[in-house]
């Protein structure tokens, strides 16, 4: 591999366009021989983060942070036929390619991927966000020649509230309706936890019920360490309190054995009326795992690359926005992320 | 402003009118003054709208490009323009809603962008919807409002009439506030305190326009805080309402009449009117 590398770069120009390709199944890094978060099964793939459109099953090796690794086995029963687990910072060789993890503040384990070859370093971000989460280590920027982002906020729209006046709107409503369950629609990963720890640090110490499908990957949040207070499985019916659920779970059958529930829904395309009104949530949360439009911007200038390539989402406004900028910004258009976390 | 911001979003995600009225209800409670947010929900009062082309030249603040595909997204140019707007330094508080409703057009084309600059995006929308005339209280929230009770402690009258009752010894007062811009009688007052006889008595001979045997009718100029214990529907008044235990708190000369409380915010009885005789009043 390592051979086969050398000779084919002395063929080729070293611009990581001609080494890093999306392909059908994914981002492929020839030199490396590997994909990144493929749709499709694949000899080897270096995940970033353990949501359903970024990990997938059948994959025959898998690279990805210990957490990712957890969260897989938790949601697929194993991560790939073999893995292997990789600390932040720590390199590896992968063919031609040098390559090591660094968090994107997403999820628990979510990764920027860096890959060095022939002197010019790429960085995948995955999906990350640079606001503040107890729940997941922070973004950190890498300097780069080429910065592969999301875009799934890419719009000048979308700028987020701080979360935890998000959350005081949360209180607020119990507050004002004391016997109504409030019932919050959140994605089992990331988001559930998220909005946890955020209840807590506002000052919510009371237990908080969470749907059953929500509850295998609270233990794995919390076999690494993170604090989420007192959260029980839902039994019977409940008055007052906060009740966690799948985001579609909100107007359910069962929900209507809740008291008066208000259902409430955690998502960045809150901000937008016609998204939240189409959610039919009562108390619409703009809490978002995703960088939003300032946050684009503030990290494409911190990595400082001349280029960006931008994975999903919306990117013609982004393009727009760098190429004032004097970023020169391309869209890679892979198809299928964005369907987990960002609907 | 971020109040009734906050009122207005979770009003129009409310999935039943008895939602609503508890919204509306629990706001009254937790806001000192909610009248005028009741007003402007009720349509009883509008701030004057500032043309589409001011928003039309706030949205030219932005690049066009970036609007356009905003836009796209939003599917409201309102709602686009409130999101898009970019943060302002917030060392600025946004305007009380008395601040816009006083304002003249001009004042609000004037202060808009200041106002933008101090207030988050669920408060931009609500300023931009107020000032623009988009603004329009649904029929099924107007429902809610005239049918929830809540407690007005005070309401700013306007003196309409005084009636001798016996010559030279007792006098009422009777005040009344603004429906669809005439003022209609909403309480007569015979107690008043001292101190405010002779300035009264003397303000009513001073502005007597027409006199109907023992009343005085008297310009729409004077103003007076009354506080009272409960609304009674009556269909002996114009109103279709009259206060309950009214008494003069005190004149309110620095309020111009034409600033004085609208019926609406009278919709709905207190506490203190839930007998036999007062049900809540459907207005309009």
């Amino acid at each position: 591999m390592a051979t086969a590398g050398v000779n084919w770069q002395k063929d080729r120009m070293i611009h990581p366009q001609t080494w890093l390709r999306p392909l059908p199944a994914g981002l492929f890094c020839e030199p490396g021989g590997f994909f990144i978060d493929p749709m499709r099964a694949v000899d080897r793939a270096v995940i970033t983060h353990a949501h359903s459109d970024h990990a997938r099953a059948g994959h025959n090796a898998v690279l990805a942070s210990p957490e990712t690794i957890a969260l897989m086995q938790a949601r697929l029963g194993r991560a790939g036929r073999s893995h292997q687990a990789l600390g932040w910072g720590e390199p590896m060789r992968l063919g031609a390619v040098t390559l090591w993890l660094q968090p994107a503040g997403h999820v628990l384990g979510s990764a920027q991927i860096v890959l060095e070859y022939s002197g010019q370093r790429v960085v995948v971000s995955g999906d990350y966000k640079r606001a503040a989460d107890r729940s997941c280590a922070p973004f950190v920027p890498v300097p780069c020649d080429v910065f592969v982002t999301e875009a799934t906020f890419g719009l000048p729209i979308f700028r987020m509230p701080d979360p935890a006046a998000e959350i005081g709107r949360l209180l607020a409503s119990l507050v004002m309706f004391p016997q109504r369950t409030h019932v919050v629609g959140a994605y089992s990963l990331g988001k559930t936890q998220r909005l946890i720890t955020l209840l807590r640090d506002a000052g919510w110490d009371a237990p908080i019920d969470l749907h059953g499908a929500l509850v295998p990957i609270c233990t794995v949040y919390q076999r690494f360490g993170i604090d989420l207070g007192d959260i029980r499985p839902l039994a019977g019916t409940m008055a007052g309190g906060i009740v966690l659920v799948p985001p579609s779970g909100t107007n359910d059958r069962w929900t209507r054995a809740l008291a008066d529930p208000v259902a409430c829904l955690a998502s960045g395309w809150m901000l937008v009326s016609k998204r939240a009104k189409q959610s039919g949530a009562e108390l619409a949360l703009a809490i978002s795992d995703h960088a939003d439009w300032d946050a684009l911007l503030r990290t494409i200038a911190e990595v400082g690359a001349p280029e960006v390539w931008i994975t999903h989402g919306s990117e013609a406004a982004l393009i727009h926005e760098l190429g004032t900028r004097g970023v020169k910004a391309r869209a890679l258009r892979l198809i299928g992320y964005g369907a987990e976390d960002a609907h | 402003m971020n109040g009734f911001a906050a009122l207005l979003e979770r009003l129009r995600f409310c999935p039943t009118l008895a939602h609503r009225q508890a919204v509306l209800a629990a706001y009254v409670a937790a806001v000192p003054d909610s009248a005028l947010a009741l007003e402007i929900l009720s349509g009883a009062r509008i701030v004057r709208p500032v043309g589409r082309g001011v928003l039309r030249d706030l949205a030219g603040r932005i690049d066009p490009a970036l609007f356009a595909l905003s836009m796209a997204f939003v599917g409201d140019y309102t709602e686009t323009l409130a999101l898009i707007w970019p943060a302002g330094a917030r060392n600025q508080a946004p305007p009380e809603l008395i601040e816009i409703l006083a304002a003249s057009k001009a004042e609000i084309q004037d202060r808009l962008p200041a106002w933008l600059d101090a207030s988050d995006a669920r408060t931009r929308l609500a300023l931009l919807r107020l000032c623009s005339g988009k603004f329009r209280p649904l029929p099924a929230l107007f429902t809610a409002l005239a049918a929830t009770p809540f407690r007005l402690r005070s309401v700013n009258a306007v003196l309409m009439y005084m009636q001798s009752i016996r010559i030279g010894l007792q006098r009422e007062y009777r005040f009344g506030v603004w429906h669809g811009g005439a003022l209609v009688p909403i309480a007569g007052i015979t107690e008043i305190a001292e101190d405010l006889r002779d300035g009264l008595e003397a303000w009513v001979r001073d502005n007597t326009i027409n006199k109907f045997g023992p009343v005085r009718e008297v310009g729409p100029g004077l103003v007076a805080e009354l506080a009272f214990a409960g609304v009674r529907t009556s269909p002996r008044h114009k109103a279709g309402l009259v206060l309950h235990a009214a008494r003069l708190v005190q004149l309110r000369p620095d309020i111009a009449a034409s600033d004085a409380d609208q019926l609406i915010a009278l919709a709905g009885g207190n506490d203190a009117s839930r007998d036999d005789k007062s049900t809540v009043m459907p207005l309009l």
